[in-house]
């Protein structure tokens, strides 16, 4: 056991940091590039953390700030956006979904792949600041408190982009479901 | 007819009182277009929960271990550079004062003179920023 404290953080907060990343850029190299800067900067800052957020509130907004950062850099460069490879799931490795024991039958996961797939379109054509409500609302779980303190916005503003960021999947869904039948 | 498709959210999370709560409710009785919207989001909403959380790609640590130590090989370097300058600032101050006090005891003349010349730039970079 390692008694190096970034090496603590680093062990304790990087799979988290990682996933986050991930959801957000939508490609693998970019999410490691992402959560990997922004584990660094927490580890130079963490002698002056106080605790007066959430650890794990303030490591995503530093990951949330090192996205935007990065995005804006690249809209500098002329690139539109972080290319989501996750779309076509290129990453060369099958998602684990448990199919045998009782898991759904292999059509049904078929189909659950597909909507997953549509879904996670849908959410990468998403503006960057609704993406990350929605991500940090439905996929990492975080309360509206947790999430107006990642972001630093009000509660309010929470609720009404993630009503906003929801209703803008839904019909980006109806559409590509539209697509997908013709 | 209002339709409630603004708080579906809202209520899909549990975030209204129970005034509102009830007054969605009663909407959505008699609403199938908003009943099939709540439906439509709550799915959307299960379809990115239901994404799995996925393993750090193999060699991540070795390589955050890798950036970690080049980012304080590179801050080593200009932390070295600094304190060179510091150094060498400080020690061409010293010889300065040095060099003053040994003029002024040995030629004095030599000091006078110029003590005289730095008077005279000082006072004309004086009258030149009052024009």
């Amino acid at each position: 056991v390692s008694n190096d404290p970034a090496e603590e953080f680093f062990r304790e907060h990087a799979r988290g940091a990682y996933n986050l990343a991930l959801r957000l850029c939508g490609n693998e190299a970019d999410a490691e590039d992402i959560s990997q800067e922004a584990l660094l900067r927490a580890v130079r800052a963490l002698p002056g953390f106080r605790g007066s957020a959430r650890p794990t509130s303030w490591l995503y907004r530093i990951v949330v700030n090192v996205w935007k950062n990065k995005l804006r850099e690249r809209d500098r460069r002329g690139w539109r956006n972080l290319v989501p490879l996750w779309l076509s799931n290129t990453d060369g490795e099958e998602e684990e979904r448990p199919i045998a024991d009782g898991g759904p039958p292999p059509e049904a996961a078929i189909e659950a792949e597909d909507r997953s797939g549509r879904v996670r379109k849908a959410l990468s054509e998403l503006d960057a600041d609704d993406r990350a409500v929605v991500v940090l609302k439905d996929m990492e779980r975080l309360s509206y408190p947790e999430i107006a303190e990642t972001l630093d916005i009000p509660e309010g503003t929470v609720k009404s982009r993630l009503s906003r960021a929801r209703e803008s999947l839904r019909k980006k869904l109806s559409r590509l479901a539209l697509e997908e039948d013709a | 007819m209002t339709h409630v498709t603004d708080r579906l959210s809202d209520y899909l999370d549990r975030q209204l009182d129970e005034t509102e709560r009830t007054s969605v409710e009663s909407h959505l009785a008699g609403c199938a277009e908003c009943r099939s919207q709540l439906s439509e989001l709550k799915a959307v909403s299960e379809s990115l929960q239901a994404e799995p959380q996925r393993d750090l790609p193999q060699g991540y640590f070795d390589r955050l271990r890798a950036r970690q130590s080049a980012g304080n090989r590179s801050a080593a370097p200009a932390k070295k550079v600094a304190t060179a300058l510091v150094a060498a600032l400080a020690a061409f101050i010293i010889m300065g004062l040095t060099l003053g006090m040994l003029t002024k005891r040995f030629m004095p003349g030599l000091f006078g003179q110029i003590q005289g010349m730095i008077s005279g730039a000082a006072g004309s970079l004086g009258n030149s920023q009052g024009k």
